[in-house]
């Protein structure tokens, strides 16, 4: 009974000291939100081609909850062998840090490496058809001369596009209501219609109803024009460099991987955002890829980020 | 006539042999996920969504669809035979279902869900080619004041669904209340009854609350009774209706169909009180009110076409606007973008066959389904003929599964277990869970808009009444609550009389 | 027991929790709404429903009994549910529903374990090749230890 026990321990063994050549199994590649949204769509054509670069499958896995705080504690929780990585992004890493510290069930900063980043996206600053501004420097101008009177709407509180609201607010002196809204929809048809005055949302989410001449752009909240809406003026060039806003994503393993993995892993994802496809995916989706950012240019963003934020957060609470 | 060129564009895109294949393997898919105990469509899509990211955009929106009703149909399924919502659009279907399910009826419930849908979907097809845009357009009419004007209609409707005291009914309703306001504020961001469980910041999911009082307590409450009360469904009457019975389900599901298809249109929530706004109505019209919750025809006929027709509508924003108007629309914007293709009001002129293909292939899908489900009746039926110490380990594994696929998490089905000592009591008080579970999903809602209002009107209370449409919902809960206290007057008169 | 107390005895240990913890949250007023208002005013208006409740069957002279409970059943189906939910991912789906049908059938008099356990073997094979193999969800199958 026990002998051939014994051999399939012993072949088991050997198997193991064989030096395997990372990866030599798929990949799971976390992503903290639902099947669906945008941070899974990006993720899935992303995954498709580090598969062409690692030469083995790397799966997609959905586990959202709680704003990203379910999955990346997923991601933190994992064996730090390079057969988990996580579709970081700027909720779970900069904001929820930043204005929920007490939420965290993981270290943002210790218990992670950024592999490198991916994307970054600003906001369009977007109002309905018929709004009496349509400038961002007619629209600091007319909430300048109607203080609390205006409102603008988002995915939600301590999401990019409310924290885009208040840093607007903030480096403009604009006294704007936050309205927050449970999903994009809802809101956008409150905009259309009226009932809000503005919004701070990515421009996939928005394109339609530009295009039907419902709602009407006043600008962007990024650092540079972006190639979509090359007319939308950014708040740099309207004078407010302080509000800058950007969603941005990245990719990260658990802290302790190995170096050589950690390497392997760069090379591939810089292959893969030099890919045209993907170049295509985040030009129409309104993003700008980041450049080649690692760990350690990838950490100090993140803490940049997270004391940016925390700035913001005093005027945050209703 | 323009109209007619699209139609038949339409059915041209959607009649191609490998459309059609999608579209049946959508179907097949999305019905063999809908049996799953406590999984709807919006799950189901969730899942299957990745499978559709190799196709063209035709083909995966054609099955995407097919998925959809799939859902829906397998949701109804086991709401008839198990008593499991997979929805909240479903749970009025198995107030009645089940119910004549018991009584040996099974086979009439599910044909008349099957052909009541099938009459919606016909129906609401023409709907979408005739009125599209204006349809879209009413979307535009609702705020946050008509959403909660909305909201207390359906409310006080939720106390209609059970035929338990008044008193016990609106309890109910606000247990569920409660319930719904476990996890992250929305307008403020705090977090409610959490304590400090991050699982839990998202709130309790419907289907985990819908299985532990529908399908887990059940099943304990049938284990302690002698097999023969649990399955009286031992005695199965013809599968197929009569003709004098096709005649019955005409007329609710024809009601059924216009409710659900202006309900279906609108943002968030049209499909659930679609069908119990059905339901309320057809108890309302019918000579024998007394019936229902006990197994009355109507009661399945309405609310199945109601859902379904809330479910085709439920696209038209997303055609003609891109705009999503519920969870699984949203989904579907997802499959679009993947495949490049931005949902907006452009793609109509830009690419007209996906558009009316997808239309078409509603209606085909619809018939597909009803062509799969009709035969299925008899395997369902015999389903029910298993010895039920066999069948429930199978209905408690499918639920489990269906509960940890919602997030890949197991806290879900952990939460089944704690939720399950709570519906047992439920079951045991024969307390009416229907209501509870409408509020869970109004309440929401119901206070979301409220707050909204206030905010934006800085806590002006005259905003609520600001629109005609709002107005009008607030007398139609008026005269609701009139009717519903009527009777109750007059019986009392009665009483008085006789002394 | 009556049915009636029980029931206005449950609807205000709700809404006491309801209402002890909603009160420490935010409550604001009613133009201003914050987070506790809605939790606070619903346990309130629920303890009112149950005081009415229980107060009219303490008066009744005929009280409703409540049905038996089948302590069995319940204890049997939640340890089943539980032990699946915490063998799912360091056993596989085979095993652990292997093991959630054997326990679930526990609450069946009298007890047939020959007949269980092939129903647990046939409904895991099912399960694992339809929705794992065959659709896809995203399931273990086999023991991560």
């Amino acid at each position: 009974m026990k002998a051939p026990l014994l051999a399939l321990g012993l072949v088991m063994a050997a198997a193991g000291l064989a030096k395997a050549e990372y990866p030599d199994r798929p990949v799971t590649w976390i992503v903290p939100f639902s099947a669906g949204g945008v941070t899974d769509i990006s993720s899935r054509k992303l995954a498709e081609v580090l598969t062409e670069q690692l030469g083995q499958p790397v799966i997609v896995t959905n586990k959202p909850g709680a704003g990203g705080l379910v999955g990346t504690k997923e991601a933190q929780g994992a064996a730090p062998d390079g057969y988990t990585v996580l579709y970081g992004s700027s909720g779970p890493f900069g904001i929820i840090p930043a204005l929920s510290p007490e939420k965290l069930t993981y270290d943002p900063l210790k218990d992670f490496e950024v592999i490198r980043g991916v994307s970054a996206s600003p906001q369009m600053i977007v109002t309905h058809a018929d709004a009496p501004f349509s400038t961002i420097a007619e629209l600091v101008d007319y909430a300048k001369a109607n203080p609390g009177k205006l409102n603008f709407g988002s995915p939600g509180i301590g999401t990019a596009q409310h924290l885009a609201g208040e840093l607007f607010n903030k480096a403009t002196g604009a006294d704007m209501t936050h309205v927050p809204y449970k999903a994009g929809t809802s809101q956008m048809v409150d905009l259309a219609s009226g009932v809000l005055d503005l919004s701070f949302e990515y421009s996939p989410i928005v394109k339609p109803y530009v295009e039907e001449g419902k709602m009407k752009i006043l600008g962007t909240t990024g650092r540079e024009r972006i190639a979509t809406y090359p007319d939308a003026q950014t708040v740099v060039e309207a004078g407010y460099p302080d509000a800058v806003n950007m969603g941005w994503t990245f990719l990260g393993v658990p802290a302790g991987t190995p170096a050589e993995i950690r390497a392997r892993l760069e090379t591939a994802m810089n292959a893969v955002m030099a890919d045209q496809r993907i170049a295509d995916m985040i030009r129409t989706g309104g993003q700008i890829v980041v450049p080649a950012v690692g760990e350690t240019e990838g950490k100090a963003f993140i803490q940049a980020e997270i004391a940016k934020f925390k700035a913001a957060g005093g005027a945050v609470s209703n | 006539m323009e109209l007619l060129d699209h139609a038949i564009l339409g059915l041209t895109t959607a009649l191609t042999f490998q459309n059609l294949i999608y579209a049946f393997v959508g179907c097949l898919l999305g019905t063999l996920i809908g049996i799953l105990p406590g999984l709807g469509p919006l799950a189901t899509i969730s899942m299957l969504l990745p499978l559709t990211y190799s196709l063209g955009p035709t083909a995966a929106l054609i099955m995407l669809a097919g998925i959809y009703y799939g859902a829906q149909y397998g949701g109804s399924t086991t709401a008839i035979i198990v008593n499991l919502p997979g929805e909240s659009s479903a749970v009025v279907t198995a107030l009645d279902g089940y119910q004549m399910a018991r009584q040996g009826k099974a086979g009439l419930a599910l044909a008349t869900a099957a052909i009541s849908s099938f009459i919606a979907g016909t129906f609401a097809t023409v709907f979408i080619m005739l009125a599209a845009r204006p349809l879209a357009n009413l979307a535009f009419s609702f705020g946050p004041a008509e959403y909660f004007a909305m909201m207390v209609v359906g409310l006080l409707l939720a106390t209609v669904l059970s035929n338990a005291r008044l008193l016990e009914s609106v309890a109910m309703v606000l247990v569920g209340v409660l319930l719904s306001t476990v996890g992250t504020d929305l307008t403020s961001g705090d977090e409610r009854f959490t304590f400090g469980i991050t699982k839990l910041f998202d709130g309790l999911d419907f289907i985990v609350l819908a299985m532990a009082v529908f399908g887990f307590a059940e099943i304990v409450r049938n284990l302690g009774e002698d097999e023969d009360t649990v399955t009286g469904t031992a005695k199965i009457t013809r599968l197929m209706p009569t003709r004098a019975e096709l005649k019955q389900m005409l007329a609710p599901a024809t009601r059924g169909t216009m409710l659900g298809s202006i309900l279906g249109v609108l943002p968030g929530g049209g499909a659930a009180l679609a069908s119990f706004a059905s339901y309320a109505l057809e108890k309302r019209v019918s000579r024998n009110p007394e019936q229902f919750g006990k197994g009355h025809m109507a009661g399945v006929a309405g609310p199945e076409a109601a859902n379904n027709a809330a479910a085709q509508t439920s696209f038209i924003p997303l055609l003609t606007l891109g705009m999503p108007s519920n969870g699984v629309m949203a989904l579907m914007i997802g499959a679009m973008m993947i495949h490049d293709i931005t949902p907006g009001p452009r793609v109509m002129t830009s690419d007209p066959a996906l558009v009316w293909g997808l239309i078409a292939s509603m209606w085909i899908g619809n018939l597909i389904l009803v062509v799969l489900n009709l035969p299925l009746v008899g395997l369902w039926v015999r389903l029910l003929a298993v010895p039920y110490r066999l069948l429930y380990p199978a209905i408690m594994l499918l639920c489990c599964i269906g509960a940890y696929s919602l997030k890949n998490d197991s806290f879900e089905v952990m939460l089944c277990a704690v939720m399950l000592l709570g519906g047992y009591a439920i079951v045991l008080l024969r307390l009416p869970p229907a209501p509870m579970l409408m509020g869970f999903v109004l309440g929401p809602m119901l206070e979301e808009n409220l707050r909204r209002v206030l905010l934006i009107s800085r806590g002006d209370f005259a905003a609520l009444v600001g629109s005609p449409i709002s107005i009008g919902f607030y007398l139609l809960a008026a005269v609701a609550l009139l009717t519903m206290a009527l009777p109750n007057l007059r019986r009392k008169r009665e009483v008085l009389d006789e002394d | 027991m009556r049915r009636d107390t029980i029931v206005g005895l449950t609807f205000l240990a709700i809404a006491a929790f309801f209402a002890f913890f909603g009160s420490q949250l935010t409550i604001g007023t009613a133009a201003r709404m914050n987070a506790g208002y809605v939790p606070v005013l619903g346990a309130v208006l629920l303890g009112a429903l149950g005081a009415v409740i229980l107060g009219q069957d303490l008066l009744r002279r005929t009280p409703e009994p409540i049905a038996r409970i089948n302590w069995r059943g319940l204890i049997c189906v939640a340890a089943g549910i539980l032990v699946f939910a915490y063998t799912l991912r360091p056993l596989g789906l085979p095993l652990a529903s292997v093991l959630l049908v054997l326990i679930g059938c526990l609450a069946e008099r009298p007890i047939r374990p020959v007949q269980a356990l092939a129903l647990g073997v046939f409904l895991a094979a099912a399960s694992s090749l339809i929705f794992v193999g065959g659709i896809g969800l995203q399931l273990p199958l086999w023991p991560t230890l």
